[in-house]
């Protein structure tokens, strides 16, 4: 192997195994140098790669759905409020993962554990999203956000209870507000979040529902009719 | 069919399957989008679709693969729906620079911004080479190129970044 031939190879794979690369760095010093600084400068490449992601990765269980990380026996229990009939097809609907049905009292308190999964989500800040982030994360749920309705501060499409979310934080005067929007899950009417120290509601939106949860002190029932009233269907 | 009594054990596999792949597959999406917010996002599509096809998956150690390719027709379906036809390389550079700048070492800092400027068809093989560690055939079958291709992308990529940090140490030394 010539030395034109090795350091073309090498420029393309620093780390080749070829018996004739091999035995060629090892007869000639100044391409065994150009490898040597070709893999050294590879480590910078693969620490340069390394970056780490700003949100934590969604766990398994939010993509599953939150009923899924329970014990199998949960599956089993009968869900008194809900018909037999209905019962079965909650049953199976856990298998694949998608919640049928819902209670009120866990919605609210999965609403909360949800927030308390993205803890970087909560923080007081006055630097906005880009708008591009927030137009494709409501996008991808059928809806946009109107520009001056909040100053938002965190986006996301988060996966809860077997159906991709969007999920966003707006800046409140006493701290960030979590915005949920529920497409795919309806409530017969207004539901009252109080838990761990957050305050807020979950109303009836469009055909599905809008979780609006902040600190208390508050004043959360402007800001959830500003977000029904800003929020629409995507054209 | 899967019953209920096989979901807990069919998920805790996959729960397992993808617990040390998490990272490495944002840092893929990441890398082939240049955009940490889309790259959740692409990971999370993925993870779902991954999840609804876990059946298909036959060879677990093949999981890796399974999961790239996944993310990689998710993020070329994106790119469909937005038709980009232009990126702005400054734009995303700015709007990046908060994930791009999360190192102590300026060299590495230089590192990831010139691979950041790097076009799709350099920086991808590089990625998929240096931090996938896949060898150049299943680059090759990744991308659809042949393994020619493939060389030639890697070693004209290695360039292109020796030149980029060329500049960058002249203009740290007469700046």
């Amino acid at each position: 192997m010539e030395c034109l031939e090795f350091r073309r190879l090498c420029g393309s794979d620093p780390h080749n195994e070829d018996p004739a690369f091999v035995a060629h760095a090892e007869s000639c010093s100044h391409c065994a140098t150009f490898a040597r600084e070709t893999r050294a400068f590879d480590t910078v490449i693969l620490e340069a790669l390394k970056v780490e992601p700003a949100h934590p990765t969604v766990m398994p269980a939010a993509i599953l759905g939150e009923e899924a990380s329970q014990p199998r026996q949960a599956f089993w229990r009968p869900v008194r409020w809900l018909g037999l009939a209905a019962s079965v097809v909650l049953v199976a609907g856990l298998a694949a993962g998608i919640w049928v049905g819902t209670s009120s009292d866990t919605l609210a308190r999965d609403v909360v554990e949800h927030i308390h999964h993205e803890p970087k989500s909560l923080v007081t800040t006055d630097v906005s999203v880009r708008s591009e982030d927030i137009y494709r994360v409501m996008n991808r749920a059928g809806y946009r956000l109107r520009d001056d309705v909040a100053l938002v501060t965190y986006t996301r499409t988060c996966v809860f209870r077997g159906h991709k979310v969007p999920h966003l934080v707006i800046q409140g005067r006493q701290g960030p507000i979590t915005v949920m929007l529920l497409p795919e899950i309806d409530v017969a009417r207004t539901i009252s979040v109080d838990q761990d120290g957050f305050v807020g509601t979950i109303v009836p939106f469009d055909e599905g529902s809008l979780a609006v949860v902040g600190e208390p002190g508050e004043d959360l029932d402007m800001m959830t009719a500003q977000l029904v009233d800003g929020i629409e269907r995507s054209k | 069919m899967v019953t209920a009594r096989d979901a807990p054990a069919r998920q805790g596999e996959f729960e397992e399957l993808i617990r040390d792949l998490r990272v490495d597959l944002f840092r893929y999406a990441f890398w082939l989008c240049r955009d940490g917010a889309l790259a959740d996002d692409l990971v999370q599509e993925a993870l779902v679709r991954g999840w609804r096809a876990f059946d298909s998956l036959k060879e677990r150690n093949a999981a890796k693969q399974w999961l790239l390719t996944i993310l990689r027709r998710e993020h070329a379906r994106h790119y469909e729906r937005k038709r980009l036809e232009t990126v702005d390389i400054d734009g995303l550079a700015r709007s990046q620079e908060a994930l791009l700048a999360r190192t102590q070492r300026p060299e590495v800092e230089d590192m990831r911004n010139a691979i950041f400027r790097l076009s799709d068809d350099y920086r991808e093989p590089l990625v998929l080479q240096v931090l996938m560690g896949y060898s150049t055939k299943e680059i090759a079958d990744v991308m659809n190129l042949t393994q020619g291709a493939v060389l030639t992308r890697l070693s004209r990529a290695r360039k292109m970044l020796r030149e980029a940090l060329g500049d960058a140490d002249t203009r740290a030394s007469t700046g």
